[in-house]
């Protein structure tokens, strides 16, 4: 089954329209498919795992989804994902002049490191992304159009349409402009409700409210697309679809399919070559209901093509686009920004009562020059960011190099926010875990998996130095570094040396072993020095805390690890042997001081034996009861579940000791 | 009388034996003090100290009397440890080994090695155990009864000696005399020994309870501080980590009420160690504890004395050196 998800599911947006077309089209053309659409009441995250589970447990054979939100970055790496590129979330802002927003960036990244296959409707649209995002080949087919939508019926009024958010992304400005130019003409306009307050002063422009787009179309004969930019316009498809001529810039990606006369073009931003397209399309009796059959088949033979695990580009569609162009786009879009800005009180306070957090935030942002934002986007240097493989991408914090110590390099972290902070570290390049860190990524509403309290970091275990090696030649001040973070997760580490070596460093570090099976482990010999491992383990391994998962589930598993090390401890004794019956006091314990309660039935018992591991026998056979805080419990909790089994109390025991923790003994 | 004959008969079985103990440092002492007892009891032992304490220390020379002092990376040095393992019938090596040391020693492989560790482990300054690199078949491994078996639970606990003899008098006065001796503030979970807040809590202390806090100015030897100690009420070991340390032992052999955080296993290994029939007599407190703990003592000093009187009785029944160091004998004749 081919899914198409779609994280906006609004009425007015291009994906929904998009999304709900390419399904039906799809479903006639025999290629089984369904379309996810995000709920009202659903937050994205949850939406992601949705699609994840619906992946898991469907036959799903491709995922397409648009670049924006994620949507599929939780989907497991066995289903190919077919990212198709409609409008990066990020390029618009960084065209409208806002303070772009890095979480949508990564996200983004993210969604095209992940993909599989990589698409667009037109080549503008890939030129575009490829400013911002590196990957290596893109299939272009256009944008399909659900045949309902399709009429030949075009017997209309000499009006114009304009149909779109009311923004200045789509042209809002030019519009006006236009219905300047022509006061004779008649001007509708099918857009939000916000829309209305620009129109009062345009007696020859009607508004239609958001819902009259079908009318609208019929209505008009004219539809005027004057968007600063479309990746393809569904809006100038429908209108020809629908038989209404379209006018609208030479740069958008729908002109790179068709052409007069049903489609007229202005050069780009200049007002003046688009009263002339207007005044040429008003004279033009075509009308265009072949153009979504065009479409229709070229994303047919696209979405084939991709199933067969091969390129597609349409050769009908002709790029015209470059450099020079693109830049323009951005230098006027910046213009238009600026020009927005003069009269941006009404909606600084508008902002102040929607969204006051985000007001004081982009205040803050301003005023410390946190984030600078050029107006002239043309000039600016944008970032590349490399995406194949995943992991080359990875810039590693910390270079820990065993053979030279002058390579230790370990980034200025402070201590202060320890507890928000991760650390993986691997011997190599994360080559089996590209796709798990990606995902890792993924979790951007968890503050310690997200930038920059993310580090990586590379172990050279070519050598096979011990911890007292390793503890005598990098100095205290070096070691201490390792202590700005709260947890370190090593990848298939071998050398349980290391592991020692960096609970050495700083008692408080959690140290997690992640294990993905590919190659055998001496676990009875890594175990001790760990604090969890993670992984394909063995059954028979004991440890302070085991999660056993395979390969397609770590990422979640490592957010779990995370959240459980930086929980807050509670205070509160749980009991994990016997405890059944209340015992007053409880509430009072001293969890400061001490972190279990062990009540023997006779403190004073007799043993034999000089050793500490022989009198932890003898104390565990006298155990009646046993209650530890929350935060022992998190930390042991493997050792819990077994914990009728007496080796498995004398093992905790001995590591609850060894690990400094206490008991307060009745 | 059948103590007696055991002991006897224990020392006369190694009078013919040879030990030999290798210390990096003087260890506080602890080397040292584990030979003379074990020559006081008719037991041939030397002790080989590899350095003694850096001079800015203060504490140089306060812990090497009894004891050899030799550099082994001088020709001289390394002569006198090899006269010394030629002599040994039982090295007795004590938490560590320079390189050099031990390439020495391994040489003299016939000879029968104890291995004991003084440190625990994850801890700042950072010592971590390396005596499975040193090369050497060690017969056993011991570990001080404090705080220390945990890191090292499979070793056999020998006790920490203390060798003043017991002072059992009772303290006059109507004014509650206190030593607290911080050693150092290093970090780490068992090696920190002090808290910032206790200052603070002792100057209110004295102003409100009839309470003198006995201070030291510098460093004092072992004998002086021990005679100090004497004239006190009360001695405070560390009251942070949970462990007890030679002050409590010694604060219990100057007949002093002893006051500590040493947990259950702690006490138990003390316990096991001195062969008592009862968990040592310490006072427990934590800093959130400690002023009530002493402002109780200040305030009833016949509860004062009747603590006294408990750990000198503990003291003189279990733990007198001479008895303790047949522990060591034991560890000897069973290899």
């Amino acid at each position: 089954m081919y899914l198409l998800l779609d994280p906006v599911n609004r009425t007015d947006s291009g994906i929904t329209r998009y999304s709900n077309s390419a399904v039906a089209v799809l479903n006639k053309s025999g290629i089984p498919a369904h379309v996810l659409s995000i709920e009202s009441d659903e937050s994205l995250e949850q939406f992601r795992q949705r699609v994840a589970t619906y992946c898991s447990e469907n036959p799903v054979s491709m995922v397409e989804s648009p670049e924006t939100y994620g949507a599929a970055n939780l989907v497991l790496s066995v289903v190919p994902v077919h990212i198709r590129l409609h409008f990066s979330k990020y390029i618009g802002q960084v065209m409208e002049g806002k303070l772009p927003d890095e979480e949508a960036f990564l996200l983004e990244k993210i969604a095209i490191h992940q993909a599989r296959y990589i698409s667009a409707p037109s080549h503008v649209a890939d030129h575009m992304t490829r400013r911002f995002f590196e990957y290596e080949s893109c299939s272009i087919f256009a944008n399909p159009l659900c045949e309902s939508l399709v009429s030949s019926e075009f017997e209309r009024e000499i009006a114009v349409g304009f149909v779109g958010r009311w923004h200045s992304l789509k042209g809002t400005d030019y519009f006006l402009a236009l219905a300047r130019l022509f006061p004779e003409l008649k001007f509708y306009v099918v857009s939000g409700d916000e829309a209305q307050a620009d129109l009062g002063r345009f007696p020859n422009v009607e508004f239609l409210g958001p819902l009259a787009k079908s009318e609208l179309y019929e209505r008009c004969h004219i539809v005027v697309v004057p968007s600063v930019f479309e990746t393809f316009s569904m809006v100038a498809l429908e209108a020809l679809a629908k038989g209404c001529i379209v006018v609208c810039w030479d740069h958008l990606g729908i002109v790179e399919y068709f052409s007069t006369p049903v489609l007229f073009t202005a050069k780009k931003f200049e007002l003046a070559s688009m009263k002339l397209a207007v005044e040429s399309a008003l004279s033009s009796k075509s009308h265009g209901g072949e153009c979504a059959e065009i479409a229709i088949a070229s994303y047919v033979l696209g979405v084939r093509a991709l199933l067969q695990n091969s390129i597609y580009v349409d050769p009908n569609a002709t790029g015209r686009v470059g450099d020079f162009d693109i830049n323009y786009i951005f230098k006027v879009s910046g213009k238009m920004s600026v020009l927005k800005k003069k009269g941006s009180f009404s909606r600084k306070l508008r902002k102040l009562f929607v969204n006051p957090r985000q007001f004081f935030l982009d205040f803050y942002r301003k005023r410390t020059g946190k984030l600078v934002v050029s107006q002239d986007r043309s000039k600016v240097v944008l970032p590349v960011v490399k995406n194949t493989p995943a992991a080359a991408s990875i810039k590693y914090d910390i270079d820990f190099s065993l053979e030279n110590y002058s390579k230790y390099l370990v980034s200025e972290v402070d201590v202060k926010h320890r507890a928000m902070r991760v650390l993986f570290m691997s011997d190599g390049d994360f080559e089996f875990s590209n796709d798990i860190l990606l995902k890792v990524d993924g979790f951007k509403d968890f503050w310690p998996l997200r930038h920059p309290n993310l580090k990586y970091g590379k172990v050279d275990c070519s050598f096979d130095w011990n911890c007292y090696e390793m503890l005598r030649s990098i100095p205290p001040a070096t070691r201490s570094r390792f202590g700005a973070f709260r947890v370190i997760f090593l990848w298939n580490i071998s050398n349980p040396e290391i592991a020692k070596f960096l609970r050495c460093c700083d008692p408080d570090i959690i140290v997690a072993g992640v294990y993905d099976g590919s190659k055998p482990f001496d676990f009875d010999a890594l175990s001790p020095h760990f604090d969890v491992l993670i992984g394909d383990i063995p059954e028979a391994v004991s440890a302070r805390k085991i999660y056993y998962c395979k390969n397609d589930f770590l990422h979640v598993v490592i957010r779990k690890v995370v959240q459980e090390a930086i929980v807050s401890p509670g205070g509160y004794l749980v009991p994990v042997w016997n405890g059944l019956k209340y015992r007053p006091g409880l509430e009072d314990f001293d969890t400061g001081f001490y972190s279990g309660l062990a009540v023997l039935r006779n403190p004073d018992f007799e043993f034999s034996g000089f050793s500490h591991d022989s009198f932890i026998e003898y104390f565990v056979d006298e155990l009646d009861d046993l209650f530890v805080t929350d935060q022992v419990y998190y930390r042991y909790k493997s050792m819990f579940e077994d914990f009728n089994n007496r080796q498995c109390r004398v093992d905790f025991v001995r590591l609850f000791l060894l690990d400094g923790y206490m008991f307060d003994v009745e | 009388m059948f103590g007696f004959f055991y002991w006897m008969g224990t020392c006369l079985m190694l009078n013919d034996m040879n030990i030999l103990h290798i210390a990096p440092t003087p260890l506080v002492g602890a080397p040292v003090k584990v030979v003379k007892a074990l020559a006081a009891v008719g037991v041939n032992a030397r002790c080989l100290l590899l350095s003694d304490y850096p001079k800015q220390s203060g504490l140089q020379g306060f812990f090497t009397d009894g004891a050899e002092l030799i550099n082994s990376a001088t020709a001289e040095g390394e002569m006198l440890l090899r006269d010394a393992l030629e002599w040994a019938d039982v090295v007795h090596v004590h938490n560590f080994l320079s390189e050099q040391a031990a390439l020495i020693i391994k040489e003299y492989s016939s000879k029968i090695f104890v291995y004991q560790v003084h440190s625990p482990q994850r801890e700042g300054p950072v010592f971590t155990p390396r005596v499975n690199e040193f090369g050497i078949g060690f017969s056993k491994y011991l570990v001080l009864a404090q705080y220390h078996p945990r890191h090292y639970p499979g070793y056999e606990i020998v006790p920490n000696l203390v060798l003043f003899d017991p002072v059992c008098e009772e303290r006059q006065g109507d004014v509650l005399k206190v030593l607290f001796t911080p050693t150092h503030a290093r970090g780490g979970r068992w090696n920190s020994k002090g808290d910032p807040r206790l200052p603070g809590i002792f100057e209110q202390l004295v102003r409100d309870c009839p309470v003198e806090m006995v201070s030291l100015k510098g460093p004092v030897t072992p004998g002086k501080l021990f005679e100090i100690r004497t004239q006190c009420h009360v001695s405070i070991d560390e009251i942070v980590t949970g462990a007890y340390h030679q002050v409590s032992l010694e604060g219990m052999a100057a007949g002093n009420v002893v006051v500590n955080a040493a947990d259950y296993f702690s006490c138990r290994m003390l316990q096991r160690i001195s062969g008592a029939d009862r968990r040592p007599p310490f006072l427990n407190a934590n800093v959130d504890t400690v002023y009530d703990v002493l402002s109780n003592l200040a305030n009833n000093m016949d509860l004062t004395m009747g603590y006294i009187r408990e750990t000198a009785s503990y003291y003189r029944d279990f733990m007198d050196w001479r008895k303790l160091v047949l522990r060591y004998v034991d560890v000897y004749k069973a290899l």
